[in-house]
Order: structure tokens, then sequence, then C-alpha cells
């Protein structure tokens, strides 16, 4: 009888750990901010190949040097795309985190197996009788304990990793937004200064310099117009397009090049720009599961995941540029 | 910066325009305001393509123009480019903090994987199984063989100290 009692006292009390194991909120499916994490990390990438490019075609035939720009700014960006692989090792270490606590039990049926071949192997178990239905069902047993422990620590685990890593994600964040700015910067002054270099091609500027002339001139002729105009007027109206023209021809080709320069530029300060709002988004995310695990309740990640397909589509436009 | 290209005529215009533009980079600069550098660099790229006609003083303006633009954009990359590496060090110290978080939630999934388990459990399968081997060759086999199962029963051996070691 006493026997009983103590059984149903044990029984009770397993019954009070598995309810409140089972109360304990599994860690949240954190896939969505791995992947927009991973997008992340490639449009920093992207960034530092189109940004390089750039400041490559500023130094021109000149030989590289550590101190040119070039080659300050692959060293420099080095660190940021390495910090944007250990945002992703982290984001990927949650996700392994949530697969194991769900998986956990598993892991014991897998524990159990090999415990069975190692029973075999040390000739204590005949491999021909396989494992008993007992031996099944205590690593049935054990393996619902172990996933419920594995989910209450996963979840716990989870929240302090996120809670330890928010303060640091809050600043990388801010120093990453700050470099984007000034990558812009870049872009814009190498840009500028490419710009310079392909206008004062003599030619090119030679024929600006007539073609700035001929608009002049014809500017004033056309400010005070005459009610007729001369056959004189006329000739030297069409004297006037014709230079234009000849202008225009010589200016052509530079001219794709600038225009070639406009789009390529236009493409990476879009990049740029949606990159910087990308970390912004992406840190109020983390800052999201950080209250969602706290609070016990699920996350949406549907602004971030629309903040990675835009940032796919920009990385391909200026690989494509 | 405003200028009136189609009222500058003579060489003199020309340099009393170029004085100001140059006037107004050095206010810039002096100021390290990045968007009016560029917007000057655009202005002094217009004087080098406006100037006419291409007479000895007018094509020294241009020179002096567009050296004056292509220093004011590379000291506009150079300036970013300090800024960006004055906070490396600041990335790289955060860099750090991540990796110690991710290395904790790794040793936990671990755990979770019961990783140590299944390590120790293979290590004593592989010990068995050399020990179980080791009996067939010390009947049948040759020196060689044997001492071949010698060094790996050794080699699990070692392996299985290190592991209770690591685990102490």
């Amino acid at each position: 009888m006493g026997r009983i009692l103590v059984l149903s006292v044990r029984g009770l009390g397993l019954a009070a750990v598995f309810s409140w194991l089972a109360s304990c909120a599994a860690p949240p499916d954190v896939g969505a901010f791995a992947a927009a994490t991973g997008e992340l990390s490639q449009s920093i990438r992207a960034t530092g190949t189109a940004v390089g490019g750039s400041l490559e075609g500023m130094r021109g035939s000149a030989a590289a040097t550590p101190g040119d720009p070039a080659s300050r700014w692959a060293e420099a960006w080095k660190t940021r795309v390495s910090v944007m692989d250990h945002l992703v090792d982290y984001a990927d270490s949650l996700v392994a985190l949530q697969k194991a606590s769900v998986d956990a039990d598993d892991a014991v049926k897998s524990v159990a197996q090999k415990l069975g071949a190692l029973a075999t192997a040390a000739g204590i178990a005949d491999p021909t009788l396989g494992v008993g239905s007992a031996v099944a069902v205590a690593t049935d047993v054990a393996g619902f304990v172990w996933k419920q422990i594995a989910l209450a620590r996963g979840a716990t685990t989870m929240r302090r990793s996120v809670e330890a890593a928010h303060p640091a994600i809050l600043r990388i964040a801010d120093v990453v937004v700050a470099d984007l700015r000034d990558a812009r910067t870049i872009v814009r002054g190498a840009s500028e200064n490419l710009r310079g270099r392909l206008e004062s091609d003599p030619d090119y500027s030679d024929a600006a310099g007539f073609r700035a002339q001929v608009d002049k001139v014809r500017l004033e002729m056309f400010r005070t117009p005459p009610k007729d105009w001369s056959a004189k007027q006329v000739a030297r109206l069409a004297e006037l397009d014709a230079i234009g023209a000849a202008a225009d021809r010589t200016m052509k080709s530079k001219g794709d090049e600038l225009l070639a320069l406009d789009a390529s530029e236009k493409a990476q300060i879009a990049l740029i720009g949606a990159a910087g709002d990308a970390i912004t988004a992406w840190a109020a995310a983390h800052g999201r599961l950080l209250a969602a695990l706290r609070d016990q309740r699920p996350i949406t990640l549907d602004s971030l995941q629309q903040a990675a397909l835009e940032l796919r589509a920009l990385i391909k436009k200026v690989r494509d540029a | 910066m405003n200028i009136v290209w189609n009222e500058l005529e003579t060489a003199d215009d020309w340099r009393t325009a170029l004085d100001s533009i140059l006037a107004e980079a050095r206010r810039a600069s002096d100021e390290n305001d990045d968007d009016e550098r560029l917007d000057l660099c655009k202005v002094l790229r217009a004087f080098v393509l406006k100037s006419f006609p291409n007479t000895k003083p007018i094509t020294d303006y241009d020179r002096i123009a567009l050296e004056a633009q292509q220093a004011l954009s590379e000291a506009v990359v150079d300036d970013a480019l300090d800024r960006i590496e004055a906070r490396t060090t600041t990335l790289i110290a955060l860099r750090k903090e991540i990796a110690a978080v991710t290395e904790q939630t790794e040793a936990e999934v671990a755990k979770l994987r019961l990783d140590k388990a299944h390590t120790l459990i293979d290590t004593l399968t592989d010990a068995s199984r050399a020990l179980d081997d080791f009996d067939t060759v010390l009947v049948d086999g040759d020196d060689e063989e044997l001492s071949k199962r010698l060094a790996e029963i050794a080699a699990a051996i070692a392996k299985f100290k290190a592991l209770v070691q690591k685990k102490a």
C-alpha cells in the first residue's frame, strides 16, 4: 500500500513536471531571420565589389599601391564582409538551436540505436534479436522527456543569446549604416572624378565648346527673332545647326561612356540605399525577435523578407550594369 | 553656385568666374561639405566644357579647372575612406562579441543534440570492435596484423581517455 502511494506521488510529480515543461514555449522559427541575414550579407559583399570597381576605374591604368583608394577600400570592406559572415553564423546558430530543440527526441533515438550497436559489439546483446519492445518504449519515453527539456532549454538559450547579441547588433547596424552613407559618397566622388577625366578628352572638350557656342548664338538669334528671316539669316542658322550636329557626333562616343557611368552610379547608389534600409530593418527585426522571446509569442518578419527580396533584385541590377 | 555662362565673353570674364569657383571650393573643403564639393566638381566640369575660344589663357584656365575638379573629387573619396577606416576597430570588437554569443549557442546546440554521448558511444563501439577483432587475430593472424590491431586498440583507448579528460 505504501509502495503504491509512493508511486502515485512520483507519478503526480512527473505529471506536474511534464505539464510545466509543456507550458514552456518552444523556441520560435528563426529561418526567415537567418535567410534575411544571408541576403544582407550578400548585399554588403556586392556593395564592396561595386564600390571597389568604381575606385579601380578611378585608379585607371596606374599600378595598385596599399595607399590608393581602391586598396584602402578593399582592406576596410574586408572587415565589413567578415562581420556579416559572423552575423550569418550567429543567425545559423539560432536556427540550429531551434532545430536541435524540436528534434531532441531524434537525438535520443539515435543514441539508443548506437547503444544497441555498442552492446552488440561488446557481445552483451544478440544482434539477431534486435531491440526489445521494452527498450523501444523506454527510448520513446526518454525521447519525449528529453524533447520537453530541450524545448524549454532551447527557448531559454535563444532568449539569452538574442539578449546578449542585441546591443552589438544595434551598434553594428549603426556603424554599417554610417559606412554605407560614406560608400554612397565614395561612389559619387569616384563617378565625378571619372566624368572629369572622360570630358577632358580634347576632342570631346572642343566639341562641347563648339556646341555651347552654337547654342549661345542660336539663343541670341531667337531672343529677338525678325518678322521675316532673310536668306542670309536662314543660311547662318543652317550653318550653326551643321556645326552643332558635327559637335554632337564627335561627343557621342564619350557621351555613351558618360551615360553608362551615370547608369552604373545610379544602380550602385540604389543598392547602397537598399542595403542601408535593409540593415536597419534587420536590426529592428532582431529587436522584435527579442521581444517575442521575452513575451513567449510568435514573431512576424514579413517586412524583413520583403527587404531581402528587394536587395536580391538590386544586387542583380548592379551586377548586370 | 550660379554662373551665367552665356555672359562670359573675354578671357578676363572666364578667369574671374574660375577664381570665384575656386574660392567656393576652398570654403567647401574647409567645411568638409561633401555635397557642396561634389556640386562644385560639376561646376568645374561645366567650366571646362563651356569655356571658349580655345586660346592659350582659356586652355590654361581649363587645365587649372580640371586639376581642381580631380583634386576635389579625390578629397571627397579620401575623406569618406578615412571615416570608414576609423570605424573598423569598433566593428572588430563587435564582431568578437557576436562570435562569443555564437560559440555559446553552438555549445548548447551540441548539448541538445547529445553530441558528446554520440561521440563517447562511437568511441566505445570502435574500441570494443577493435578488441573483438584482436581475439581473432591473436589466434589466426601474423605479427604484422597483430601489431596493426594493437595500434588500433591503443588509438581507441587514447581517444576514449582524451574524451574522458575533456569531460573532466
